[in-house]
């Protein structure tokens, strides 16, 4: 079964057509690259699939459901990184914030603490989960947006420009996980301009442009 | 029951970070609240008019309400957090209401403090920080909210909204007969003036009755219905435009 899968989905800015009725689906351990120019929808196309953009017309199935039929389910299975550093509350603590993001994702007591330290020192944070996140690097707080968005183990995991701007160690711990998400048979779709990274980690690439998809394997 | 664990849960952590945030501001917020201190003080001592402190404390408590929720949703957007609320595998309505538990909470607090301290300075008497005070600021904080989510659904939309709540928080400060007495305002006014919920709420400090006590609640709960219907058709045009945290 198909992970994620969106029939004729449609999407219109005014007289600007971003996608005329796409079709496309993803399946369980995928790693899905993205790319394209700027404004081409790349963002949007990640927006579309978490459901903070409407689509004209069209559907988005979530694990074989109806995702604007279900939008509890659709959240529980999808965990969204956008814009990392500018996702978090900066005047909290690092551990405050992924136990209120976590918290937000149905997470509580115990188990979020547990699964604090889990992501948190995965993501290398763990020593400074006490520090407030203004005092963060770049890397630092897009690290900490990403365990902040997977506190509830999604199925399906969905990165707008995960690297960008990130040093060389931040990246590689980025990839490293994405690759443990594969492991782990979730579907990981990334959007980015960095190619390398792309051909590397990415079992298929999807490329936007004219408001088309295509799809590369 | 698992859903009330998972409420109180929601409700707990935004007391928190509600806590936080607030400490973490914390000097500017003692300045406002000296300063709100004073304004009235001074005034008071002009104006020799004891009742003016509970209306005053209770026009301030409408200001921390109203400006709540638009004020939460346009900083969350500049920061860029208030997506995350919509990426929450909870019911939006469920999110926003532990928000306006948290600030209800937080605006009490302040709300209490303001008014022990004007009771310590003699500003007002005891008996007007009798049962009725709660009472009637529960009736009402329906209503303030109603209007704060309406506010709110247009920050959504227009994402500025400021001068919006200047021009209702000034304008509930004039109205409401804090200063002047309603009978004192033209007629069209004074309508305007009893369709105000602070205005209800200071009247039934002086007299009480159970017919103002259903046009009231009546009168809040209408508000807080349109504020509902308004923010999530704002929430529904934003997410249709694609607008929904840009800033």
């Amino acid at each position: 079964m198909e992970r994620v899968k969106a029939i004729n989905l449609t999407k219109n800015f005014g007289n600007r057509s971003l996608f005329g009725s796409v079709n496309f689906s993803f399946r369980a351990g995928e790693i899905i690259g993205i790319s394209g120019k700027n404004g081409v929808g790349k963002t949007t196309f990640i927006k579309l699939l978490c459901g903070l953009i409407y689509s004209d017309s069209g559907q988005i199935l979530i694990n074989g459901i109806d995702a604007r039929k279900n939008r509890t389910k659709w959240m529980e299975d999808v965990g969204t990184l956008l814009e990392g550093s500018r996702s978090l509350y900066w005047r909290l603590s690092a551990l405050q914030n992924f136990i209120y993001f976590a918290g937000l994702k149905k997470i509580f007591g115990n188990e979020a603490k547990v699964r604090a330290e889990k992501l948190l020192q995965l993501f290398g944070l763990w020593d400074v989960r006490n520090e407030k996140v203004e005092t963060f690097s770049f890397g630092m707080k897009q690290r900490l947006a990403l365990a902040c968005s997977v506190a509830h183990a999604p199925s399906i995991v969905l990165l707008d420009e995960p690297t960008s701007g990130l040093d060389t160690m931040s990246s590689q711990i980025l990839e490293n996980y994405i690759d443990v998400l594969s492991k782990e048979n979730k579907t990981v779709l990334l959007a980015s301009h960095d190619h390398e990274m792309i051909a590397r980690i990415s079992t298929s690439r999807l490329t936007i442009e004219n408001g088309v998809i295509n799809r590369v394997f | 029951m698992a859903l009330l664990i998972v409420f109180f849960n929601i409700v707990w952590n935004e007391i928190k970070k509600e806590f936080f945030n607030t400490w973490s501001y914390r000097w500017q917020w003692f300045g406002e609240f000296v300063s709100l201190f004073a304004f009235f003080f001074f005034l008071n001592m002009l104006t020799q008019k004891t009742e003016a402190g509970v209306a005053y404390g209770i026009w301030f408590y409408s200001v921390l309400i109203i400006g709540d929720i638009s004020g939460k949703v346009s900083l969350e957007m500049r920061s860029g957090t208030f997506e995350q609320v919509y990426l929450s595998s909870l019911p939006i309505p469920i999110i926003f209401l532990s928000k306006i538990i948290a600030s209800i909470f937080r605006a009490f607090i302040i709300m209490i403090t303001l008014l022990t301290l004007f009771w310590i300075f003699g500003c007002i008497q005891l008996s007007l920080l009798s049962y009725n005070i709660v009472y009637v600021l529960m009736i009402i904080t329906p209503g303030l909210f109603g209007i704060s989510l309406f506010i709110g659904g247009l920050t959504i939309l227009l994402k500025d909204t400021g001068w919006l709540i200047n021009i209702v928080n000034n304008g509930f400060l004039f109205l409401s007969g804090i200063f002047l007495p309603l009978d004192s305002f033209p007629y069209q006014l004074q309508r305007i003036s009893l369709m105000i919920p602070t205005t209800q709420a200071i009247n039934s400090l002086n007299e009480f009755s159970v017919n103002d006590f259903f046009m009231i609640m009546m009168l809040n709960l209408s508000y807080l219905g349109l504020g509902i219907f308004c923010f999530f058709l704002c929430e529904k045009k934003a997410k249709i435009k694609g607008i929904l945290g840009h800033y």
